[in-house]
């Protein structure tokens, strides 16, 4: 197709599917992580090394051994993804865990330059030379914005990955597809932490810097603007020094690594005055810190508040969360992750699941906003990138057992 | 109450040197945020938000200041809506929201009187044969008035036999303007206009077919962004030496002002330094913190003017980089700050989940 330039691999993509956990993807993986570990363009990447890190032969054998082992799955054909053009390595994971489960791709690369992306696309092109039969599944293309070329590709997928949130969802999704097409949809998310101010006010001098670091990492590391990380931070036991201790802390491990943009320096100021005007009476006081960070304290939430507080670059509303009640008015399917600490997990996961919350899909403790993995939006990112090969036996045999293999 | 212009109407627009302009601006910047805190209810949610308290705030430096882009997005005025007698627009790159600055018939007529106090201090009290290198469409098409038309059409009282040298389709009229520079042989002439506008719609034009005058005595007054012409790589300089390449002898003042501060503006003189006149002022801030900077030191600009009394734009924090370059000593002998612009920051680029497909 004219105006599509292939970055790895070419039109003549190899579309039959391999079974899940096939060994020579799985070899891929391990060969892949080795190769971006003894890089050294992609040792100073830090989201490239965490690529590296899951891709590694022990994790990925974790994850295989893992599964049921009776269930017979196999890949669905071909993937197309589309990558978000803002999240630099998203597109090798979401090539990865597609591939896992079987599948031959078709991966559109982001189009913004991250040095992250030709550096990754690099060791990958040279890694699948070693491994014909995931080679030949493999392409990376990038093209600009064409409806046309994109309407191709989606003609021709039987799953299609995408990212990129609620616009782009919808403009896939009117693209026609094959009739058992598979999408797997990332709309727009909304999250929040639960920290517990006692907790903070107890840790010590380097309990409490690892929390500001891992906060650090859920938030200013993709500019507070990736899904998982926390609009708004919910204290609980908010009486007492440690909200602000934690807020210090935050701001000396942000002033020694973030780089603040003027512009961004100067949209959270002019949000924060919009807000005090939009939000008022529910605005209790706003408090920057220099403009690393600020806070607009709220005294109450407003309506569609997973839609309407939102932050970047290190904006951040809080409220004081003196029970969890409150969640079931804010929560709607929007909500993706809650970043907790010093406080117990379950306690969260049985209120979603005793209230029937439509949201909240992850709970993870403060620095893990970022892992992604196969869970991923509550969706088995494996089975749903997969079929299951059902068998049943005829009745009376083996027992009288109908189906050897679970559903 | 309130600072009123006769206060200084016996002052040169560059006649108060730091101490006394400071002595002013405490008391004047603090009775219009009084004003504005007690009428304005949207500004006072913000002061009261950040905790400032009007009745301790005293350095200029320290009065809560309006992003400009609020402007665009609130609307914020501090008299009754019947007081409102024009509601100015910005320009606004297209498809960007526009300001929405609410003047009263004090406010309004405070703008006209100090732009042409300032003015008037570099050309001479009296009217001047006019040429407005731009077209006359901008006045009569509703849509075009802007700040860009009533720019022109603010300038105008200063001019006489106003002439514009551009037709409705922006085309150069040779005719119309060898006219023009005929009939006022002799005499000191003043043209005004905008400054990408005039670079590529007269200078360019007027290159291409070969016209050229020698003025005796021409002064051109020019406004609004550089960036066309940076993208370009034409500097001041560069400009400047164009238009006496294609005039003569020209008096070059690039002026600075915006729509949500009109009539305090900004003049560059003859040694190319940008003034604050008496009615406003400026005050460079780190983007890391807001901190105030010092001489040299490179930030963003907020802008100060004594002028806005309908709407609460008298400390206004812009989006433009700049740094001061000298207060009280610049060898044209005009008192206060004067300072230089680098443009708009740059926009920000953010990471992220959203916006894949169409953006690239």
């Amino acid at each position: 197709m004219s105006g599509v330039n292939y970055l790895i691999g070419s039109e003549d993509i190899c579309t039959r599917p391999l079974r899940t956990f096939d060994e020579r993807i799985c070899a891929l993986a391990a060969d892949f992580s080795t190769a971006l570990l003894a890089d050294g363009e992609i040792r100073t990447m830090p989201d490239a090394l965490s690529l590296a890190f899951w891709c590694r032969k022990a994790n990925i054998k974790r994850l295989r051994d893992a599964r049921p082992p009776e269930e017979r799955r196999l890949g669905r054909g071909l993937a197309f993804h589309i990558a978000p053009a803002n999240v630099p390595v998203n597109f090798a994971f979401s090539y990865i865990f597609s591939a896992l489960a079987g599948n031959a791709n078709l991966v559109r690369a982001p189009s913004r330059p991250f040095s992250q992306v030709p550096a990754v696309i690099r060791v990958l092109k040279a890694v699948l030379s070693g491994h014909p039969e995931i080679e030949k599944r493999t392409a990376l293309i990038s093209y600009p914005a064409d409806d046309e070329i994109t309407a191709a590709f989606c003609a021709r997928a039987d799953v299609r990955v995408i990212w990129g949130g609620d616009a782009t969802v919808e403009k896939i999704r009117s693209l026609k597809s094959k009739p058992g097409c598979q999408d797997i949809c990332f709309a727009d998310r909304f999250s929040f932490a639960i920290l517990d101010g006692r907790a903070v006010e107890e840790a010590g001098e380097t309990a409490l810097r690892t929390l500001a670091r891992n906060f650090y990492n859920d938030t200013y590391l993709m500019d507070q603007n990736a899904c998982s990380s926390p609009q708004i931070i919910f204290w609980r036991n908010a009486a007492g020094p440690g909200r602000e201790k934690f807020w210090a802390a935050v701001e000396k491990e942000a002033a020694g690594r973030y780089r603040l943009q003027a512009a961004s320096a100067v949209a959270k100021f002019d949000q924060s005055c919009r807000e005090a005007v939009e939000l008022a009476g529910l605005v209790k006081h706003i408090r920057r810190h220099g403009n690393l960070i600020y806070r607009l304290s709220l005294a109450g939430l407003p309506e569609e508040a997973e839609t309407r507080l939102r932050g970047s670059c290190g904006y951040f509303y809080e409220y004081d969360l003196e029970n969890f009640g409150l969640l079931k008015d804010l929560v709607s399917e929007k909500c993706q992750t809650v970043t907790y600490y010093g406080l117990d997990p379950e306690i969260i996961r049985d209120f979603v699941l005793d209230e029937g919350l439509t949201g909240i899909d992850r709970i993870v403790p403060v620095g893990s906003a970022m892992d992604i993995g196969l869970i991923w939006d509550g969706f088995d990112l494996i089975r749903s990138f997969s079929r299951l090969i059902d068998l049943t036996y005829p009745k009376g045999m083996d027992g009288g057992c109908e189906k050897k293999t679970p559903s | 109450m309130g600072f009123s212009l006769e206060d200084l109407a016996g002052t040169d627009p560059y006649g108060l040197d730091k101490n006394e302009k400071k002595k002013l601006y405490r008391r004047a910047l603090s009775e219009l945020t009084h004003s504005h805190y007690r009428r304005c209810p949207p500004y006072r949610l913000i002061v009261d938000a950040y905790g400032h308290d009007p009745e301790k705030i005293q350095d200029p430096e320290d009065q809560p200041m309006l992003p400009v882009r609020l402007f665009k997005e609130l609307e914020l005025l501090s008299v009754p809506h019947e007081e409102v007698v024009k509601v100015m627009t910005s320009s606004g790159s297209t498809g960007q929201a526009v300001s929405r600055i609410f003047l009263d018939r004090d406010n309004s007529r405070k703008q006209s009187r100090v732009l042409t106090r300032i003015i008037n201090s570099f050309i001479g009290p009296k009217r001047l044969p006019l040429l407005i290198l731009d077209t006359e469409m901008v006045k009569r098409d509703r849509a075009m008035f802007s700040a860009r038309g009533a720019g022109i059409v603010g300038f105008s009282t200063f001019g006489l036999d106003t002439t514009y040298a551009l037709d409705d389709h922006m085309n150069l009229k040779a005719d119309r303007l060898k006219a023009f520079i005929d009939r006022h042989a002799g005499e000191t002439v003043l043209m005004f206009g905008y400054t990408a506008i005039i670079w590529e719609h007269t200078l360019g034009e007027m290159e291409k077919a070969g016209l050229s005058f020698r003025l005796e005595d021409g002064i051109l007054f020019h406004i609004g962004g550089w960036k066309k012409l940076r993208d370009q790589a034409v500097d001041a300089l560069a400009y400047n030496e164009k238009v006496r390449s294609l005039f003569g002898r020209v008096r070059v003042h690039n002026y600075y002002g915006m729509a949500e501060q009109l009539g305090s503006v900004f003049v560059e003189c003859e040694h190319g330094h940008m003034h604050c006149s008496i009615y406003s002022d400026v005050v460079v801030r780190r983007p890391e913190d807001f901190a105030v900077l010092g001489s040299g030191e490179r930030g963003l600009l907020e802008l100060l003017s004594l002028l806005p009394g309908s709407y609460p734009g008298h400390v206004l924090l812009t989006e433009d980089e700049g740094e001061i370059a000298g207060e009280d000593d610049c060898p044209c002998g005009r008192l206060g700050k004067y300072f230089k612009i680098h443009g708009r920051i740059k926009g920000a680029e953010i990471r992220g989940c959203s916006d894949t497909y169409e953006r690239r």
